[in-house]
């Protein structure tokens, strides 16, 4: 569980089998939620509840976020990786990943395609290469592609307080950190080497972030892995304590899906789309100002749908390969992909999808010169 | 009611709307119509200069008739507030919303960083309105600093809970010597006309409109109820009293 937490996974589980249909309807009718009514929400008893949830997990939404979806695309700079983690292809040991870093050339070249499709907030991605991804250089790129986009975010390997000062200067607002799974055992067994297998460094990656200026910090773990409930347990968990510790910053919330990857990984604890919308339900309810974002991992048809209730932020296009939106060109391909999409549209698809649903897209919600 | 004016300029219509959260341009410019408002807010952060997108809320408001008021949504302190105002100088527009709100479960506006912005934006030569939580003493120090309002919340933004500070905004509109407009947590046009049964000067809306079924009727409803609501006063309603009076009184003698 996350650690800070004084209930043990025997705790969470046995509460969350023993909710009845009272108590989720109880949650259902509060007007402030707390840790407990999470749990309510997520629960098995909660599951005939679902309908009920969709309405008033759509009222909460566009009280906060009106009628509004706020799109962005990931850039990926680069996929060299040292570390061993067992669900992704780009782990070290995976020999079938094609290696590459982008040279700020090829990072403006792929910036300004994606800018072209009138995307304006960016989420910079790359693997845990040290020697390659130094703070100077991540900075270096933050400073090249503010002048491009309105907003950036970063998501790659935890850095120091100090490194995040240097990056929040440098031009990234957001961050963006899975902590994968919050079952310390089970987080050894699947990050057996390299830096991320230091769990409490990758706990503490937000806090660090916060306090080091970051508007946005996005939470998350590896659905898939751990059983969902108990994980979903802690993400909130994680959650509350960073709304208490970074108050200045807004929690965003990411629910990631692990698919089968070529390096033949099954993941354990499947969740499926029933499961998938009641967890994105449950946190928009009980965090009714916290972001939420929807990847391009989901196929279209739950993507449209979980926008009007839950999300409030979706990718558009995206390209999970370095290189992916200009520099490869033709020779783009799947084998070097960090994981499988299920939504293919192109940006302007997806636009007319979420315009169609009575929602405006917005891609401009920042400005860089502040 | 004697006559509004803020800044260099004079209302006829004491309801101001913000433009956040419509569902497109066409719907906000629908709803800026049927309000027939003369003020809105708008985000520095959703304006594009130069190379505008679809969402660019500045093309669904003829600035002919309608005076655009920059926010400074966003900011956490006063440099940022201050940053975004200049920026928005820079680009032609001289009335600044001052909004600062670490906070972002609560969004309450923090008083000494909008204090130190007040003064900031005032000495830019700018109108400058702080939205300021229901504090009589900070609405009389931003009124000092150069506010040419103030703008006490009701509740917090986005909350529909309707005037949840009455107490204090009675206290800042008998002291103030700048128009008082009551913003944030307006749910409902019987709010609206609360505020201004109160005394206030002015109601700013915007979720209320915007997340509605009918945003356009709803932005009618509140222009409505704000009128109603002034013609009231102006009409003088009578004492309020403990026991009935009867409207056809029978009196025993002669």
């Amino acid at each position: 569980m996350f650690p800070h937490l004084k209930y043990s996974e025997a705790d969470v589980d046995g509460y969350i089998s023993g909710v009845a249909p009272e108590m989720v309807e109880a949650s259902i009718a509060k007007e402030r939620h707390d840790w407990f009514d999470l749990l309510n929400l997520l629960s098995g008893a909660a599951r005939p509840f679902v309908p009920e949830m969709r309405r008033l997990a759509q009222v909460v939404r566009r009280r906060y976020y009106g009628k509004t979806v706020s799109v962005y695309a990931p850039l990926y700079i680069g996929n060299t990786c040292i570390n061993s983690c067992r669900y992704c292809d780009f782990r070290r040991q995976h020999t079938g990943t094609v290696r590459r870093n982008l040279t700020l050339d090829e990072i403006r070249a792929e910036a300004e395609a994606i800018r072209k499709t009138g995307i304006d907030s960016l989420l910079v991605v790359a693997g845990e290469d040290p020697k390659v991804n130094t703070v100077a250089h991540l900075a270096e790129v933050g400073r090249l592609l503010k002048t491009i986009f309105s907003y950036l975010a970063l998501e790659v390997a935890p850095q120091s307080e100090d490194g995040y000062r240097e990056l929040f200067a440098a031009g990234f607002e957001g961050l963006t950190c899975f902590q994968e799974t919050y079952d310390q055992t089970l987080y050894r067994e699947m990050h057996p080497a390299g830096p991320k297998a230091d769990y409490d460094w990758r706990l503490d990656t937000q806090l660090r972030a916060g306090r080091a200026g970051f508007r946005i910090l996005g939470c998350a773990f590896l659905l898939g892995l751990g059983p969902w409930r108990r994980e979903a347990a802690s993400l909130a968990a994680h959650a509350f304590y960073l709304m208490k510790e970074c108050y200045e910053a807004k929690v965003q919330f990411a629910f990631p899906r692990i698919c089968r990857v070529d390096g033949g990984f099954v993941p354990p604890c499947e969740v499926d789309d029933a499961d998938l919308e009641q967890m994105m339900l449950a946190f928009r309810i009980v965090f009714p100002q916290c972001c939420m974002t929807v990847s391009t991992r989901e196929a279209p048809a739950f993507r449209d749908r979980i926008v009007l209730t839950a999300a409030d932020n979706m990718s558009a296009g995206s390209r999970v390969t370095p290189g992916g939106y200009a520099v490869l060109g033709k020779e783009r391909s799947a084998d070097v992909a960090q994981f499988t999409l299920s939504d293919g549209r192109s940006p302007s698809e997806v636009f007319a999808a979420i315009r169609a649903n009575g929602q405006e897209v917005v891609f401009k919600n920042w400005d860089n010169r502040i | 009611m004697k006559q509004l004016t803020i800044g260099n300029k004079t209302f006829t219509n004491r309801f101001f709307l913000g433009t956040g959260k419509f569902a497109s341009s066409e719907q906000t410019k629908a709803a800026l119509t049927a309000s027939e408002t003369e003020l809105v807010t708008v985000a520095l952060t959703r304006v594009h200069e130069g190379n505008s997108s679809g969402d660019d809320i500045l093309k669904a408001i003829d600035r002919s008739k309608v005076e655009v008021m920059l926010n400074t949504s966003g900011a956490r302190n006063a440099d940022e507030a201050v940053r975004i105002a200049k920026i928005g100088k820079a680009a032609g527009f001289n009335w600044i919303k001052i909004e600062v709100h670490p906070d972002a479960r609560y969004l309450l506006p923090d008083p000494v960083e909008t204090l130190e912005a007040v003064r900031a934006c005032a000495k830019l030569g700018m109108v400058v309105l702080p939205y300021i939580n229901a504090d009589p003493v900070l609405a009389r120090h931003c009124e000092d600093a150069g506010a040419a309002a103030v703008m006490p919340l009701g509740s917090p933004i986005g909350s529909n809970r309707g005037i949840r500070t009455r107490d204090m905004i009675e206290i800042i509109v008998e002291q103030s010597h700048v128009p008082v407009v009551v913003d944030a947590g307006i749910g409902l046009p019987s709010h609206a006309a609360e505020a201004i049964e109160l005394g206030a000067d002015a109601v700013l809306a915007n979720t209320a409109v915007a997340a509605a079924g009918d945003p356009v009727k709803m932005a009618e409803a509140f222009k409505l109820a704000v009128r109603a609501a002034e013609l009231a006063l102006e009409a003088k309603p009578p004492r309020t009293s403990t026991t009935a009076n009867a409207t056809s009184p029978m009196d025993i003698f002669k």
